[in-house]
């Protein structure tokens, strides 16, 4: 099945980035749909590196988002990442940006152009991305944003998805914000959905990892065409559920250590001129990711295609 | 104008909300649109365009009416639109034919500019027509209304005014649209359509020398009266050159407007605009045809020992 013989003329090893709707995908987009349709508000929380920002992005996509020729625009998701710095301008300046090239005008002139742009391009629903970021001066701005597309003459209800990346029993911004006896969060935490205000995006079991191996097969036939990844899927998975890379024992496979493994591992296959991924390359892969991922590589030695040091 | 989608890169290149020239849309109109449409101050379009282009504020002419300084690249990005369509809510391209020079002014075009506008195009399309840019032009041809240059409350009208809405008046904040509906007297939209006519035929055909020829024809018919008015009609020695057509001019530098003291009180810093031109020419009611006709030396070719 595999053939061991080195070709040097082989292409560079491309890796494939098209967007996966892996079953965590249609988990979160179904929440974030969930919040859209029905104009609710929550905290969708998951692991670090599940695919939150892909899923995201693959929703805005195809939300139905456009410029039309008669000068109307629609942004029915408007999807925001969240800016580093803790201040209500940040902010701002962060919405305007998404609605096309940003034309300076006053802060003051900015604050409400915002409000009466959503309203223009028919916003349904707002998703903060790394929401984890939000300062108290955001989630002020939010609560006033939101208000005023409430009240005349806008009168529109948006759906309001904060994205947080959070780690063990922890949810983020609850104990911070939500959970604090001010009236400014007991008033944010009553426009939050009564049933489901913060969901947990869980990772991936064992069979959902098979499947998005069988996707990887696919997108991987023309690069190594006896590709069959499915058949070490319970390796795989026992190996991606390891303590180092599952610290809360949920037993569920976080995406971006399964897109690293099945890339590295035939990224190895490929160099080695083979047509599949065997079980010496698949342990080399899972020994790097488990134990020797902090290590540095102190090696002098410089790959043949690197110029030689002067 | 195609639709943009946001996994197209011009999402971010291009205006939240675009607009594309209408027919015959004149250019500050398409930018006051484009202000109203984004929700933005009268002129910040332009103000963007000027900031982004890091024009010179001297170099740039803030009326618009030949805008040969901006650029025309910036704005068709923004609205993703194509460049040519931008330039046709403009007289540049006619203009440069007619002078034959890329260096073009105001003064190409018009003496003293004054904005006039339809209230009716503005209540249906907002729209700003072109040809309302033209000197001499009265009435809109479309809705046969009177073009209004002041506002009710007295204020000229004024294209673009920093912190106030498009398409209102920068004291009253009156919106053009509800200006008066005055309407045009026959004769006035009959001799609009006659400069239309020979707006027309220089924006079409016209060529330095075909100007050339239109001015020594103006130039003529200006001396006759003179001759008339003075009694000198019949003398010989003033009247040999009247009525001689000059031939198409070879030579590139003649220009027989600078020779001739007639015409003097016309130009402006060396050139006769257009619309000057125009409204002489049908001043004298000089058929255009004669402007083609090529008969006989230029005067100053024959009678140059004169």
């Amino acid at each position: 099945m595999t053939n061991s013989t080195s070709d040097s003329r082989r292409p560079p090893f491309v890796i494939q980035k098209d967007f996966i709707l892996t079953a965590f995908a249609k988990r979160f987009q179904g929440f974030v749909q969930s919040s859209w349709q029905q104009r609710t508000w929550h905290v969708i929380t998951a692991l670090p590196g599940s695919g939150k920002s892909w899923s995201i992005r693959d929703l805005v996509l195809h939300s139905g988002a456009r410029k039309e020729a008669t000068g109307e625009t629609y942004l029915p998701v408007l999807a925001i990442c969240t800016p580093m710095l803790e201040t209500e301008q940040a902010l701002v300046t962060a919405i305007a940006t998404v609605f096309g090239a940003p034309v300076t005008m006053p802060w003051y002139i900015r604050r409400n152009w915002v409000v009466k742009r959503m309203a223009d391009v028919h916003v349904e629903c707002l998703i903060f991305d790394d929401a984890h970021f939000l300062s108290l001066s955001h989630l002020s701005y939010i609560k006033e944003l939101t208000d005023k597309l409430a009240l005349p003459p806008f009168q529109r209800e948006v759906g309001l998805c904060l994205a947080t990346a959070h780690t063990g029993d922890v949810i983020p911004l609850k104990k911070d914000y939500f959970d604090r006896p001010e009236t400014l969060w007991r008033q944010f935490r009553w426009r939050m959905d009564t049933e489901h205000p913060f969901r947990v995006v869980p990772g991936h079991t064992r069979e959902e990892v098979q499947r998005i191996l069988a996707t990887y097969e696919g997108l991987y036939r023309s690069q190594l065409p006896d590709l069959n990844l499915q058949r070490w899927t319970k390796s795989i998975y026992t190996w991606l559920t390891h303590q180092t890379l599952d610290p809360d024992a949920t037993k569920r496979v976080t995406m971006i250590y399964l897109a690293r493994f099945v890339t590295g591992s035939l990224r190895r296959a490929y160099e080695q001129g083979m047509t599949d991924v065997d079980k010496e390359i698949l342990e080399t892969m899972a020994s790097i990711m488990l134990y020797r991922r902090d290590e540095f590589d102190k090696s002098d030695d410089v790959t043949p295609d690197e110029p030689p040091t002067p | 104008m195609q639709t943009i989608y946001i996994s197209d890169p011009e999402w971010q290149e291009t205006f939240p909300h675009r607009v594309a020239p209408l027919p015959d849309e004149w250019l500050p109109g398409l930018l006051l649109r484009c202000d109203e449409v984004n929700d933005w101050d009268s002129g910040k379009t332009l103000m963007h365009l000027r900031r982004s282009t890091k024009w010179k504020y001297e170099m740039y002419d803030p009326k618009l009416i030949v805008p040969s300084s901006l650029k025309f690249d910036h704005l068709a990005q923004w609205l993703a639109v194509p460049q040519v369509d931008l330039l046709a809510t403009t007289y540049l391209l006619e203009l440069a034919r007619c002078y034959r020079t890329s260096n073009l002014f105001t003064r190409h075009l018009t003496a003293p500019f004054e904005l006039c506008l339809c209230p009716a195009c503005l209540a249906q399309k907002r729209l700003l027509r072109r040809i309302f840019a033209l000197p001499g032009i009265t009435c809109c041809p479309v809705h046969h209304l009177e073009l209004v240059n002041a506002c009710r409350c007295g204020t000229q009208l004024q294209l673009f005014t920093k912190g106030k809405q498009p398409f209102t008046c920068h004291t009253c904040s009156l919106d053009w649209s509800s200006l008066p509906l005055l309407a045009a007297k026959p004769e006035s939209l009959a001799l609009d359509q006659h400069l239309l006519t020979y707006y027309e035929f220089f924006f079409s055909k016209g060529e330095p020398e075909l100007f050339e020829r239109a001015l020594w024809l103006v130039n003529d018919k200006m001396k006759e009266e003179r001759l008339k008015r003075d009694g000198k009609f019949h003398d010989k020695r003033q009247t040999r050159t009247l009525g001689k057509i000059p031939p198409f001019p070879t030579n590139k530098n003649t220009y027989y407007g600078r020779r001739e003291s007639s015409l003097h009180p016309y130009f402006h810093k060396g050139t006769l605009p257009l619309g000057t031109l125009v409204e002489l020419l049908v001043e004298y009611k000089l058929p255009l045809d004669q402007i083609l006709v090529d008969t006989g030396p230029l005067p100053y070719s024959s009678d140059e020992g004169d």
